[in-house]
């Protein structure tokens, strides 16, 4: 079932169109967006977390246009973003960083306490729980943010590499973490690690210059690639090919 | 709307530290104001001039930073009804504002007294709060700040209605032009920001997404 429709979408910054005429449809699963450094990834995710609203097209979270007052409020609620960086509340601690939006994305008051512990328990601050969040490392502060992001139990979940400043473990377990919220949400990634995407995606979108350029399975994505493509791993492989052909293309 | 959310959102806008301050500020126009107005060399109440144009104007950038959370772009992606909740901000620290200083003013209330104080904390707050959607909270108080910095060098004394309106915060109380343009600049402000928010920088989506 798809749940996130998005239809001619065209955003520009002054006379520079950063994604132009893009459409794309994601269901229920994780699923993966990759993507070269200014191909316009975070303008996606802001659009679709309804931050940023398109010059044109249509977007459609949930079933509702988030063109329409009511229908945005209703997606709001059942959406988790995560930004690229994100800007944290000193004061707080992480349980009350948590509880904040669960109240900001108007959560049941009885759903709330319950919801907290179990969304910091899922990334693995229980023991930090208490902690000021200016006293939390990077990696912590990510996990905070994820944290914030699920405590609602979103149906549309959009998470800007979240996996920057993750060790290797807590990036594996991450991983374990995303298939589990992907059983039921539809779970957007935005990430340059491809090995991510090749270990918990079961879809991925590749955009290049504002155009999805590729959309399918990962094992689509590798099978793109060939012995002579760089790349140290067949998806890497499979990633710059599908690249290169659609500059080619493009030209 | 819950208590436990209120106060959440108020820590997170750093409420207290601006109750602190603006709290400080009144009493510093009380004390500045009663010593200033004891001086009849001076000219009596109509010298307390500085502190009627300094006292809202600090308070009003001490709110700038109240004015935007850690993460504007986080928060403004939740249902909650964000204009609302800005026009109550504003609205909640205009009316503490305006008492404390107005209080500290009472015992001389004309020319530059209670009802100036009052009239300036409208017109600072409201430019405050318009130059946050413009420019951002931590640049919100540039605009205030600068246009304080000339309109009270340049002291025009004149009584005209035009002069009333663009010098309004040196104006005695008595000139209805002065608060009809620091009304102005308040409901001018306050609907920027309710619409907008803060903007902020680079990240700023030029058409912001509003409930």
């Amino acid at each position: 079932m798809t749940t996130v429709s998005v239809a001619g979408l065209r955003v520009s910054y002054g006379n520079r169109a950063v994604l132009d005429d893009l459409a794309i449809e994601l269901g229920v699963g994780v699923h993966g967006l990759l993507g070269p450094n200014g191909a316009g990834k975070t303008t996606l995710m802001r659009v679709l977390a309804t931050v940023l609203r398109p010059d044109r097209g249509e977007v459609r979270l949930l079933g509702h246009r988030t063109d329409d007052r009511v229908g945005l409020r209703q997606a709001r609620r059942r959406l988790g973003y995560l930004p690229q960086a994100f800007g944290f509340y000193p004061r707080f601690t992480v349980r009350e960083f948590v509880e904040y939006f669960a109240w900001l994305r108007e959560m049941p008051a009885a759903r709330i306490p319950l919801a907290v512990d179990r969304a910091i328990e899922r990334v693995g601050l229980r023991d930090r729980a208490d902690d000021r969040m200016k006293h939390l490392s990077g990696g912590m502060l990510r996990r905070a943010g994820i944290a914030q992001a699920i405590v609602n139990a979103p149906r549309v979940l959009l998470l800007d590499e979240p996996t920057a400043g993750l060790d290797p473990e807590q990036r594996v377990e991450f991983r374990t973490l995303l298939r589990e919220l992907g059983r039921d949400a539809v779970v957007l990634v935005s990430t340059h690690l491809v090995e991510d995407v090749a270990a918990a995606c079961a879809r991925v979108s590749l955009v290049d210059d504002g155009r999805l350029v590729f959309a399918g399975h990962p094992e689509g994505l590798i099978a793109a690639g060939g012995d002579g493509d760089s790349g140290d791993s067949p998806i890497e492989r499979g990633y710059t090919a599908v690249l290169r052909g659609a500059r080619q293309v493009s030209r | 709307m819950t208590g436990r959310l209120l106060r959440l959102h108020l820590r997170a806008r750093g409420a207290s530290a601006f109750v602190a301050g603006a709290s400080a500020i009144a009493l510093l126009a009380w004390a500045g104001g009663t010593w200033l107005a004891a001086q009849p060399h001076l000219g009596g109440p109509a010298a307390r001039l500085p502190v009627v144009v300094l006292a809202p104007l600090l308070a009003a950038v001490l709110l700038g930073p109240t004015l935007a959370g850690a993460d504007e772009e986080l928060e403004r992606g939740t249902p909650l009804r964000w204009p609302a909740w800005r026009v109550g901000h504003v609205l909640l620290a205009v009316l503490a504002v305006a008492t404390a200083l107005a209080l500290t003013g009472l015992r001389a209330p004309e020319t530059f007294g209670a009802q100036a104080l009052a009239r300036n904390t409208l017109g600072w707050i409201g430019l405050v709060a318009g130059a946050t959607a413009l420019l951002g909270a931590r640049l919100a108080w540039l605009p205030a700040f600068g246009y304080g910095c000339v309109v009270y060098l340049a002291a025009p004394r004149d009584a005209g209605v035009f002069v009333a309106l663009w010098a309004w915060p040196v104006q005695p109380a008595t000139a209805a032009a002065s608060w009809l343009a620091a009304g102005g600049v308040l409901a001018l402000g306050l609907a920027g920001y309710a619409y907008r928010g803060s903007a902020v920088g680079h990240r700023l989506p030029s058409r912001p997404v509003t409930i």
